[in-house]
């Protein structure tokens, strides 16, 4: 049976979220962001502003620009919404924030052909949240969602079987998922610019450039990708990021920066019920080179200080350079539902261990209640006091 | 300031159920009542337990508040006053 996969992507969601949550903003452009844009609208994108652009770059790009901070738990309570829509056409759902894939075969005869499906799924989201999605129908994921992307704004991009080839050999390799700016450049000073170039290597050859990866992207520049659809009940991982403007070498105040970050992310993470096994941490500096590391955890963790040891670790071993970094990002994996089990550690009774989770949900509830600035821990502190020093201050 | 929180306790709203769904009418807030000119959005967060159902509203004075509503609380909250800017 051939294989069918629908990928739906959200266009410029969490602008779109904004514009209809504040409709003054319609029409406007307006980008999503803290520090660092997250999605802007199709009229900022006119201006050329981009998602993972510093704020301020877009401000001097874009004057009208509005600028509106984040409110993840929104966004993901919409998409929710509308994925749920999903899982009434197709078995397999598999969802991220903002995308899923649904894998379509053997529904032909019940649907009456992939492409009106797929019509029909846009029009049933578009009048449930009245955002649009994109829609890409392909022989496998990455396809379906190269299509979708090619489809952009509210389209319906279709390959058919045996076009996967010709359609991947025409891409820049910029546009092949698993090919980051890094990568790019390598390939670039290889002269290889497109996908169709990416074969002329062979497969030993693109693993010795990119380990494991380079095996994926062997496959991926023919058009193959093996992934199936999973249904996943939660994220992959829990982000979270800050700009720094490559204006901060101090490492009290990274560290801090990297606390907040954690507590931010580890209240997203209590919120979804999940703990996590990993803590990952990025380091960008102002050159764009990046460094990263990640720290894992014996067992699943959810308590704020547990996260921050992993990821204080993960930040030691990545932060190899004296210069000030222009971003930092904190990202928990490996994440598995919270199932309430409470382990003590050796050195701690068991009901010293449920008090401390008991004070975080409490801790918890006020942030939620209140905001995230409304009770800080020790060594976020510092950061309240450079926020309050006047400008010029040492 | 964009988005005013502000996390208040309504004292009383009034609600319609359809099959489709309930939506907030009005509400009063301190001495004043506002009626709800139109429902921008809305959403169910059910990642929280019990789900909490949020709705931007327009309100007959233009503004545009964010409301409320958290599964068997006996109220409803204004959690946000959106400014232009």
């Amino acid at each position: 049976m051939a294989p069918w996969i629908l990928h739906l992507d959200f266009d410029a969601f969490f602008a779109s979220v904004e514009q209809l949550r504040n409709p003054r903003l319609s029409g406007r452009p307006i980008a999503v962001g803290r520090g660092v844009v997250a999605s802007a609208s199709y009229e900022a994108r006119a201006s050329g502003i981009r998602a993972g652009m510093a704020c301020a770059r877009a401000l001097r790009l874009c004057p009208r620009l509005v600028i509106v901070p984040p409110r993840g738990e929104i966004y993901r309570a919409v998409s929710e919404e509308a994925f749920e829509l999903c899982r009434s056409y197709a078995p397999s759902v598999e969802t991220y924030l903002d995308e899923a894939d649904l894998d379509l075969t053997g529904t032909e005869r019940l649907h009456g052909g992939h492409a009106g499906a797929a019509r029909r799924i846009q029009a049933a989201i578009a009048k449930q949240t009245g955002l649009t999605v994109s829609a890409g129908l392909g022989a496998n994921r990455m396809i379906a969602a190269l299509a979708a992307k090619a489809a952009k704004p509210r389209g319906l991009g279709l390959i058919p079987h045996g076009d996967e080839e010709a359609f991947v050999a025409r891409l820049p390799i910029e546009k092949l998922p698993g090919i980051g700016p890094a990568r790019a450049r390598a390939l670039r000073k290889l002269n290889i610019a497109f996908a169709a170039d990416l074969r002329g290597l062979e497969r030993h050859m693109l693993a010795d450039l990119f380990g494991a990866a380079g095996l994926v992207l062997f496959e991926r520049c023919r058009g193959r990708d093996i992934g199936p659809c999973r249904r996943s009940e939660f994220p992959r991982a829990v982000s979270r990021q800050t700009d720094l403007a490559g204006l901060e070498t101090n490492p009290d105040v990274l560290e801090a920066r990297l606390r907040s970050l954690v507590e931010d992310a580890g209240r997203a993470l209590r919120r979804l019920g999940l703990v996590c096994r990993t803590a990952a941490v990025t380091i960008e500096y102002l050159d764009g080179i990046r460094a990263a590391a990640s720290h894992g955890l014996a067992e699943g963790a959810r308590l704020d200080d547990t996260l921050f040891e992993a990821a204080l670790c993960a930040y030691r071993r990545a932060r190899r350079r004296a210069a000030a970094p222009r971003g930092l990002r904190v990202a928990l994996h490996r994440l598995a539902p919270d199932t309430g089990t409470v382990q003590p550690t050796l050195d701690d009774r068991g009901d010293r261990a449920l008090a401390r989770h008991a004070l975080m949900d409490a801790q918890d509830a006020v942030r939620n209640r209140f905001g995230g600035g409304a009770l800080l821990s020790g060594r976020t502190f510092l950061l309240r006091t450079l926020e309050l020093r006047p400008s010029g201050a040492p | 300031m964009y988005e005013e929180m502000l996390n208040e306790v309504l004292a009383r709203t009034w609600v319609s159920f359809a099959p489709e769904g309930f939506r907030p009418v009005s509400f009063r807030r301190g001495s004043r009542r506002y009626r709800v000119r139109r429902i921008n959005c809305r959403w169910v967060d059910r990642s929280l337990s019990p789900p909490r159902h949020g709705f931007s509203v327009t309100v007959h004075t233009g503004e545009i508040f964010q409301l409320a509503y958290t599964e068997g609380e006996p109220f409803w909250r204004l959690e946000s006053l959106l400014n232009e800017a």
